[in-house]
């Protein structure tokens, strides 16, 4: 109880509040109704008005999300002993039917591919080719059985789910471009103009859709809300505002592309400015900047550990830390996710055993958290990781690709959020790419460790370097960010960030969703299980305007397909209401209710 | 007799399993079973004395036998650093926890003992073939310099085409792209752009990277996994090799541009699957080169490893990354400089649009096949986010210019041709080792020495000095590469000289190289 009022003070939430019981919070609040026109009414004592905002437009709700996410914060980012999890529980009827789902498909792609060979006629059979390689008498198939038939008979189906093109900045809204196929969505073709529709029955129903726009070229297009892109702080919303001038302005002096390593003739004065300015945000000695998010951890892991030293990694760690990793050649062991016990568990049982057979200590240990885990929406239990690798002398890379800009009061990540003192964290890794509107990523560490990275990491000796002119739209996002722009454009991004987001979080599991994650995370997932659920999610959602991501198999378990939606300063309450409205009839029709009913 | 006597046990113990099994299936007489049940003891150790009696030595050999098994057996348990069942006590836990602490390595040395920064200039202007640059430690004295270092080969960089495209494209859809391809990530440029250079390149798709040196490592892992065969030239590059070890597969190396080796490893693997009876299609088998060797300014025979290729059933991975825009006549890469086509001849080439395309990416063409798989297993492409527009659209436009104009690539042909031959003509102290056809072009000392390194970084100082940019390689090159390099002088050679920059500069270099083995009188050339 003494914590959670410490919490409270940090928050600088009302003391009326102070005495009722945090957990118990979200049951004693009845859902709150909202309509889509109370928003921008004055509130003077919100939490957040000191800051200088007059319009809280989350005035009515406002306490509720508050407690709501102390309650979170007091569970996850404590520095207490690591909070026992409580986990969703998978529904056995979800875990049943989802099985029977993907037995149903395969058993069906079976048959089809049968009846394609017999009947010689479908659409995957391989056709005559005059490539030599394509003779499998000689020649092994390029694609290995199952991964071309779960691509052939699961993913060609709900393709059109996915890799959708839009036609315009990443922002809040964003345009579509309609697709057609056909040959059941194996292929799609971009529809062009309205006039490459067969019939006129067609063209009606797309002119008559409330979200049809024409973009360049008379192009058909649906106008939809945006929930899927990682422009965490809506810098592609105002890009035209905050950093244009500047980033249009840097090609006066430099190229596009620098078509050179670092350490050759690719270090212009703007990598320079951005790499002093990610320092200085984030409080290290020195950063050193690459080319591309995936590769700045595929390339730094191997160049910091190799054979004879360890790699402790949390096991949802991203698909870049595992290439890293086993790029490097360290021994790696795997932990439970955000168990910082476990991780206590297998950093003694490594250290006291040593190297396996020649029982050699390990040069180094190197522990790979992320501050948010892109699939799952939760932080870190960070401050109980640095706390073991402190206690046992492991080095903690953090990955902040998703936090960085997104989380803490300023936006300076995760360790900002949980309380962590940066110079407690050896290595801190981080992108452009999301909250930056840019792309690349970074490492800021201690001067020892940048200057050896610059030399040896190949991403900095070998790799062409960032382009100067993401460059510059790094410098000026982080100017906004960091309020050296004279506004305070960068503080209200993220209050608004951390707004959107947990009011979205909060009406979801209202509705009695399963919601995964924490509260202040801008990602929210929320679990559909079905295989069938995806691609109905994706496509209702679609219809009705918004774009949402759905995630199935390979990027997380089979039976744990899920919906993903991530928040940006550039929501209003509005959109946000309207996206609510429309999930909430989805959820209806798809059963996705689990947290009410078993059955959904 | 003592064999009989244990055999007939042997019988009779069968004859009462079979009868004990047999009767629980049909409800026994349980009296009878009792019965021989009570009889075994006896019979055992009637046998047993008669063993003893008959063949003492035999027991008495198969007793310390047993023994011994069984102190084995027990001693080994107690040896805990066999099993890793070790039973510390908690005090020696700690200590060992406390002396790793104390003694574990640093994360990286200090900046002391290791000597610095790799990093030594700051570029802060560019205008065409002239660079502005400082030094680190001292960025207010500025210098211009003339740009042979960057792989600038068509002078697209920094040209008032691709800074239009950019622009136009930053305007309309802002700087990143906020997201990976599967989500949202996928703007109308990204197809634009796959679609122009398939066309270009022609081949029935392209999918586009968001930064070259991922494309060469995530196309190599997407199709080579474990047990696959690749077989793969010394000489590549970082990115390749980074692609080669992620991939798990069986790796057989070749000399670098040796084609009786590639034949001989070949050959090895073929006899191989003979006497293990496998069939041709029983491996997915890649060769892996690259066009134009970034490193060694070599190009590689494709016409012959194509021979090969087909002779002996192996698909050909190929990096067009720098031949792309130099090579052939229109500049479409090596394949069309050996009259080979795309998809049948090579059926994997992956192009890093950061060389001669000016712009910032890659691309991997090929056929609809090896494109649509890539969607969903290049690691680079799935798990990162895409490439910001404006850099799509900037390589179309300097696409769309090569298609156009074949000038600048006739223009760095013929530069090509006058550096090798003012090379040729002037140079007494470096020997040039790059194939004459290649706009990398790599020198050499004459002669190995231990001074190489220091030579060659004075070398590229001083012309540093006199107005040449220049690189020098093969210092930092430890751990990537598979061979280790020979420290060398890299001159890049573009579209934009003229041919009095081209004399200068081959001028320059003779100069300093002079100025700079005089300071090193021990190493005689």
């Amino acid at each position: 109880m003494k914590q959670q009022s410490r919490l409270r003070r940090l928050l600088g939430l009302k003391e009326k509040n102070a005495e009722k019981e945090i957990n118990d919070l979200s049951t004693e609040y009845p859902e709150t109704e909202v309509s889509s026109t109370s928003s921008g009414i004055a509130s003077h004592d919100s939490s957040v008005d000191d800051d200088g905002f007059q319009d809280d437009a989350f005035a009515d709700v406002r306490d509720r999300m508050e407690e709501l996410s102390a309650r979170d914060r007091s569970r996850y980012a404590s520095h207490s002993e690591s909070h026992a999890e409580e986990e969703l529980k998978l529904p056995v009827f979800a875990a049943y039917t989802t099985y029977l789902g993907y037995a149903v498909l395969i058993l069906c792609g079976h048959i089809r591919d049968l009846f394609a060979n017999i009947f010689g006629h479908g659409r995957y059979l391989r056709r005559k080719t005059p490539y030599s390689s394509d003779n499998l008498q000689v020649f092994a198939p390029l694609l290995k059985s199952w991964e071309n038939f779960y691509t052939r008979r699961l993913y060609h189906r709900i393709q059109d789910c996915f890799n959708r093109p839009i036609a315009s900045s990443p922002g809040a809204s964003i345009q579509v471009l309609e697709r057609v196929s056909d040959n059941g969505t194996k292929t799609l073709e971009l529809l062009g103009t309205l006039d490459d529709l067969d019939s006129d029955k067609q063209r009606e129903e797309y002119e008559k859709s409330p979200h049809f726009v024409k973009v360049s070229q008379d192009r058909v297009a649906r106008n939809c809300l945006n929930l899927g892109s990682y422009n965490y702080l809506g810098f592609a919303d105002d890009w035209n505002i905050t950093c244009k001038d500047e980033v249009v302005g840097s090609m006066e002096d430099l190229p596009v592309s620098n078509s050179s390593p670092r350490n050759e003739y690719g270090t212009t004065r703007l990598h320079r400015e951005v790499e002093e300015r990610v320092a200085r945000f984030l409080g290290k000695e020195d950063a050193l900047c690459l080319n591309m998010g995936f590769n700045t951890n595929c390339t730094t892991i191997p160049a910091l550990v190799h054979r004879g030293d360890l790699i402790i990694s949390d096991e949802l760690n991203h698909t870049s830390i595992v290439n890293g990793a086993r790029a490097s050649g360290a021994a790696i062991r795997i932990f439970h996710h955000n168990n910082s016990k476990h991780l206590e568990d297998i950093l003694r049982e490594a250290i006291v055993m040593g190297r396996p057979r020649t029982r050699r200590p390990w040069n180094k240990i190197l522990v790979i958290v992320e501050g948010i885990y892109s699939m799952e929406g939760e932080y870190c239990d960070l401050a109980n990781v640095v706390r073991v690798c402190k206690k046992y002398g492991a080095h903690v890379y953090l990955d902040e690709a998703h936090s960085i800009g997104a989380m803490g009061p300023t936006g300076r990540g995760c360790s900002e959020y949980c309380g962590v003192d940066t110079s407690d964290i050896d290595i801190m890794m981080g992108t452009f790419t999301k909250s930056f509107g840019g792309m690349g990523g970074y490492i800021a560490a201690s001067k020892d460790v940048i200057s050896f990275l610059r030399k040896s990491c190949a991403g900095s000796s070998y790799h062409n370097s960032l382009s100067p002119v993401v460059c510059q739209q790094v410098i000026s996002s982080f100017k906004v960010v960091m309020g050296e722009d004279g506004t305070n454009i960068g503080k209200q991004k993220i209050h608004a960030l951390r707004d959107n987001s947990n009011y979205f979080r909060m009406r979801l599991e209202d509705m009695g969703l399963h919601v995964l994650g924490h509260y202040d995370s801008p990602i929210i997932p929320v679990m559909l299980y079905n295989p069938t659920k995806i691609c109905s999610f994706s496509r209702e959602c679609f219809k009705r305007g918004l774009a949402v991501v759905v995630v199935g198999f390979p990027a997380v378990p089979i039976i744990t397909s899920r919906a993903r939606f991530c928040i940006s300063a550039g929501h209003t309450r509005e959109q946000l209401d309207h996206a609510l409205k429309e999930i909430e009839e989805v959820a209806d029709k798809l059963k996705l209710r689990y947290a009410v009913s078993t059955f959904g | 007799m003592l064999f009989p006597a244990v055999h007939e046990l042997g019988f009779k113990a069968g004859q009462t399993c079979y009868k004990l099994w047999h009767n629980a299936y049909t409800l026994p007489d349980v009296g009878e079973a009792l019965e021989f049940v009570k009889g075994f003891p006896a019979m055992y150790s009637i046998w047993w004395w008669n063993l003893v009696e008959n063949d003492p030595l035999h027991v008495a050999v198969e007793t310390i036998l047993l023994l011994s098994i069984i102190y084995i057996m027990a001693s080994r348990s107690t040896q805990g650093y066999k099993n890793g069942k070790d039973n510390l006590s908690t005090k020696e836990t700690e200590e060992l926890l406390g002396d790793w602490k104390r003694t574990r390595a640093p994360l990286a040395p200090s900046v002391e003992e290791d000597g610095g920064d790799g990093e030594c200039l700051i570029v802060h202007e560019q205008h065409g073939k002239m660079l502005t640059v400082s030094t680190v430690n001292n960025p207010g004295t500025k210098t211009k310099v003339m740009n042979f270092c960057n792989f600038d080969f068509l002078g697209f960089q920094t040209s008032s085409l691709l800074k239009k495209a950019s622009t136009e494209a930053l305007v309309k859809y802002g700087c990143g792209s906020c997201g990976p391809r599967g989500f949202y990530g996928t703007i109308d440029k990204h197809l634009e752009l796959e679609d122009t250079i398939s066309k270009f390149v022609k081949t029935d798709g392209a999918i586009m990277y968001s930064d070259g040196a991922s494309t060469c490592s995530s196309t190599v892992a997407a199709f080579a996994k474990r047990g696959d065969v690749l077989v793969v030239d010394e000489g590549i590059y970082e990115p390749l090799m980074t692609g080669v070890y992620l991939s798990r597969a069986n790796v057989h190396w070749f000399k670098h541009n040796d084609m009786e080796d590639l034949e001989r490893v070949l050959d090895g693997l073929h006899k191989t699957d003979l006497k293990l009876g496998r069939k041709p299609n029983a491996l997915r088998r890649f060769i892996v080169v690259e066009g134009l060797y970034k490193n060694l300014g070599t190009i590689a025979p494709l016409d012959k490893i194509v021979d090969l290729k087909n002779k002996y059933n192996y698909r050909l991975i190929l990096d067009e990354s720098f031949s792309f825009g130099t090579l052939g006549e229109t500049g479409r890469g090596a394949l069309e400089h050996f009259n080979k086509r795309h998809m049948y001849d090579a059926e994997i080439v992956t192009i890093a649009l950061e060389n001669s395309i000016g712009s910032v990416g890659g691309v991997t063409v090929g056929n609809e096949e090896v494109v649509d798989h890539q969607r969903l297993s290049g690691a680079g492409y799935c798990f990162s986010a895409s490439a910001p527009p404006f850099t799509a659209s900037a390589a179309i436009a300097a696409i769309q210019h090569m298609e156009s104009n074949v000038d600048c690539i006739e223009k760095l042909q013929s530069n090509m041709k006058l550096m090798y031959g003012c090379l040729e003509k002037t140079l007494t102290k470096l020997v040039v080792t790059s194939d004459e056809r290649s706009p990398i072009v790599v020198l050499q000392l004459t002669k190995e020495s231990e001074y190489e390194a220091d030579i060659i970084k004075g070398i590229m100082q001083e012309c540093l000095s006199r107005g040449i940019a220049i690189v020098s390689t093969g210092q930092d090159a430890c751990g990537h590469l598979r061979t280790e390099l020979a420290p060398a002088l890299r001159i890049t050679v573009s579209a934009l000289h003229t041919e009095a920059d081209i004399t200068t500069a081959v001028d320059v270099l003779e100069e300093s190289s002079k100025a700079i083995m005089k300071k090193f009188p021990h190493y005689s050339p």
